[in-house]
């Protein structure tokens, strides 16, 4: 670790740095200062603390159960004091599923891009490090995944595997893989080319111990920039894939599915797919303005 | 900058490119060979045919009607999806059609017919005054090309199911068929086959041009030749399909000139398109927006006569709980089938038997399980399940017409069946993976109906539930109950000419089915049609399809 230069090894970086030198010297920190200037930011990183609350107190929030209908007969009400965002097809009372379909949105985002993250980047900084064949290969592997368009290939995964969450989510993650392996690989081109890796080089570091230790940490800021993009896409795609009856299975209740299942009434019955909709809409959009953020916060040629 | 313009330079190179093989593309299409004026010759041929169809559309009496699917093949003989017979019952007649309303058979392409003594042979007398599309005569030796054709190969898939053939007997109990005169056929049979004459009225058994199936060969399917009431015009896939008046038609020609079937999946968007006018008759009205349409003053309800059964299959032959007796019953009686078919949007009547009220042999006396948790957990733990156990429900994606909701009614199954400790594990997929699933037996239990084809109990009873359709892989029993006294109840019925004692049989296996349980028996609907007010007599026929020569439209 005591190769490490300093907490601002990009290059370029350094050199923003340079002429800033009144700015403070962390990036983490300078980062967060801009994001909270930010109103955009902001509003995103609030509609993603809620959905983060309302999750983990999800039972505390519901008022009904999510998945147990009281009886038929109480099936497309509208909303009302007793159920706040009316009842869906089967009885059941919408704002308690949507509320716990928030969990289902966090595991899907979470998982997916986790799995498109590590393979995504352990490809890409091989790709990257390595170059000459190996860089070919992997490339160009990535390159045919992304001919296909991404629903496409989550749905013939899913297909294969088989329909339900896991799989779902399993399919996102591998769509996923493609944007991560091409970010990694190219911070990976000009980190590699600095003196310090030069430098762990030199004194005989192996390459597994450069790449692992030095080169991927000092990419870290496009990849978390990627990362949290890619989970408003990943709930998406998955709730695409509910929605087609390829992802969670009933009674779960996943906002895609609730949508799926709710537009045979849309036009009597229109808050049945509104409010999974609106869910949908308010997480992913919360998702992308506080990514396009972090992008800028993390981006030193804005660095003003 | 360099850089800048080089990228550019790419840019216009690629929309070049992109641009060139557009247009030679449509140029296949067109089969214009002219390169210089490529472009043009696509616009122009675009233009053109969007022109025709706009002054097509607003000349004579056209009938636009909307579905959920495309038709697979017209060759009717070939197929047993009722989006394709929707369209072959327009262009192909039968020896004996339905009477309107119901499955009594009237004389169609035979004006009169009869059967020896024993049953086995079979006369029929041809009219002498049909044509085919083609212009040909339709004679005796068009009535034998036909059922030869169909007993040459097992790709004739109803000839199979209704006349017992096999790989091994690809004529099944039809042992020949000889033009007796010119218009005038005998049938020979092997044994005696009480629906014989119902099933001849189904279209599947349409009586195609032998000078087109020569012609066409392979390609038959796509270029369909028969006598009915309309010609077929053109097929543009997962589109439409047209058809046009037959002025030659030996029966009553059709009231409207052009009759287009168009593919439009979602049920909603159906609905929207029939409320702005663009179809005049839909199927597969979802069932939430009856009461819309009632509402509209320029739209009518038409209702289907119920001849149908929706059911959940349990799968007999699978190891565990399933196979015993008494968990099938408990499951019968842990579900309240009053409550789930609220879900039906009241177009569904409660099922107690596997054939529906309105045929001959019905059984009344058999005593529906009704709503008994207490007895359910009684006989489970009888059973040695006091405990629950897991198990799963496959179940198709879509709305089918006798049962609007399929996933909903799961969720509903899978809630009431927890006060027993059942634990059901839903799996949903679309229709085709749905059917080779249970076909399969890869199913505990399974959601399925059945519309009958020519309104006899055999079409029920013989396909449903009998051991000789539980083959794995093809098995129309997908609870896969195999019970000999039925079995043996459900041949002599098929093999026996008097009615009464048919209907005994019948009465007497229903009640064996009842106890053994192999289903749990959900609902007959009356499965309902959106029209425009413009369309007039529109009769509905419960095998599910019917001709529209009858059928006018206001314009």
């Amino acid at each position: 670790m005591s190769l490490q230069p300093n907490p601002l090894p990009d290059p370029k970086l350094a050199e923003a740095q340079e002429t800033n030198q009144s700015k403070s010297s962390s990036l983490w920190g300078d980062a967060f200062s801009r994001i909270v200037k930010s109103k955009t930011s902001l509003i995103g990183l609030c509609i993603i603390l809620i959905l983060i609350i309302t999750a983990i107190f999800a039972p505390l929030i519901a008022t009904h159960s999510p998945t147990d209908y009281a009886s038929l007969t109480d099936r497309y009400q509208s909303p009302s004091s007793e159920h706040i965002l009316g009842t869906d097809e089967l009885g059941r009372d919408i704002f308690s599923r949507i509320v716990f379909g928030s969990r289902i949105s966090i595991q899907i985002g979470v998982i997916a891009v986790g799995i498109s993250m590590i393979i995504g980047v352990l490809l890409g900084g091989i790709a990257g490090y390595f170059g000459r064949w190996i860089d070919q290969i992997i490339m160009r592997l990535i390159d045919i995944m992304m001919a296909f368009p991404s629903i496409l290939l989550a749905i013939a995964l899913v297909a294969v595997l088989g329909p339900n969450l896991r799989n779902a989510m399993i399919a996102v993650g591998i769509v996923g893989i493609p944007q991560f392996a091409r970010i990694v690989r190219s911070a990976v081109l000009s980190v590699k080319e600095t003196e310090y890796i030069e430098a762990a080089r030199a004194i005989g570091a192996k390459h597994g111990r450069t790449l692992m230790q030095h080169v991927l940490p000092n990419c870290l800021a496009p990849i978390i920039v990627q990362a949290t993009l890619s989970i408003g896409t990943a709930i998406l795609d998955a709730a695409g894939l509910s929605f087609l009856g390829l992802g969670a299975q009933p009674p779960k209740p996943e906002w895609g599915a609730m949508l799926s299942d709710g537009r045979a009434a849309l036009q009597n019955a229109p808050w049945v797919v509104a409010f999974p909709g609106m869910a949908i809409f308010l997480v992913v959009l919360g998702f992308n303005l506080f990514g396009d953020g972090l992008r800028d916060a993390l981006d030193p040629r804005l660095k003003q | 900058m360099l850089k800048k313009r080089n990228f550019l330079l790419l840019f216009t190179l690629l929309f070049a490119v992109v641009f060139f093989l557009g247009a030679c593309t449509e140029d296949a299409g067109t089969g214009s060979t002219d390169d210089n004026q490529s472009e043009d010759d696509s616009s122009d041929s675009s233009d053109d045919s969007s022109e025709d169809q706009a002054t097509e559309d607003t000349g004579d009496k056209t009938l636009v009607f909307g579905r959920g699917a495309d038709s697979i093949q017209l060759d009717p003989s070939k197929v047993t999806d009722g989006e394709s017979i929707y369209v072959t019952n327009q262009i192909y007649d039968t020896l004996v059609r339905y009477k309107e309303e119901n499955t009594e058979v009237k004389p169609a392409l035979a004006e009169d017919w009869n059967t020896s003594e024993d049953g086995t042979v079979w006369t029929f007398k041809l009219r002498e005054d049909v044509k085919f599309h083609d212009g040909n005569d339709f004679t005796a030796e068009d009535v034998v090309f036909n059922f030869e054709r169909w007993a040459t190969s097992g790709e004739f898939i109803y000839y199979g199911y209704m006349f017992g053939a096999s790989e091994e007997d690809l004529g099944g109990i039809i042992e020949s068929v000889e033009a007796t005169g010119d218009y005038e056929v005998t049938f020979t049979l092997s044994e005696p086959n009480a629906p014989f004459l119902q099933t001849l009225a189904m279209p599947p058994f349409g009586i195609a041009s032998p000078a087109a199936v020569e012609e066409h060969g392979e390609d038959y399917f796509k270029n369909p030749v028969g006598t009915g009431p309309f010609v077929f015009e053109e097929w543009v896939p997962d589109d439409s399909i047209t058809v046009t008046k037959n002025e030659d038609y030996f029966g009553e020609a059709a009231n409207v000139d052009k009759v287009i079937f168009r593919t439009i999946p979602d049920n909603g968007a159906r609905f929207l398109e029939l409320q702005a006018g663009s179809i005049d008759l839909m199927t597969g009205l979802n069932p939430q927006d009856i009461g819309t349409t009632e509402d509209d003053s320029n739209l009518q309800i038409i209702r289907r006569p119920s001849m149908n059964i929706s059911y959940m299959a349990m799968n007999t032959s699978k190891e565990g709980p399933m196979s015993e007796k008494l968990v099938r019953q408990a499951i019968n009686l842990a579900i309240d089938k009053e409550e789930l078919l609220t879900l039906y949007e009241g177009i569904g009547k409660p099922a107690k038997n596997p054939i529906p009220p309105s045929l001959w042999g019905y059984n009344d006396e058999v005593e529906d399980y009704g709503y008994d948790v207490e007895k359910a957990k009684a006989l489970l733990a009888e059973a040695g399940y006091a405990d629950g156990f897991d198990i799963s429900l496959y179940t198709m994606a879509n709305p089918r017409p006798y049962m609007p909701q399929p996933k909903v009614t799961a969720q509903a199954i899978q809630q009431m069946l927890k006060d027993i400790n059942v634990n059901v594990k839903i799996t949903e997929s679309d229709w085709d993976t749905h059917l080779t699933a249970t076909e399969n037996a890869e199913h505990d239990m399974a959601f399925l109906g059945w519309t009958g084809d020519n309104g006899d109990p055999d079409n029920f009873m013989y396909v449903l539930l009998d051991k000789d359709n539980a083959k794995v892989g093809s098995a129309g029993n997908i609870a896969f109950y195999k019970n000999d006294e039925v079995h043996d109840l459900l041949k002599e019925a098929q093999t026996e000419m008097d009615q009464e004692v048919r209907t005994e049989l019948y009465m007497e296996a229903q009640e064996l089915i009842h106890e053994d349980a192999p289903w749990f028996p959900i609902a007959h609907t009356t499965p309902p049609l959106a029209a425009s007010q413009n369309v007039t007599d529109y009769v509905p026929h419960p095998t599910g399809s019917e001709p529209f020569n009858l059928l006018d439209i206001k314009q």
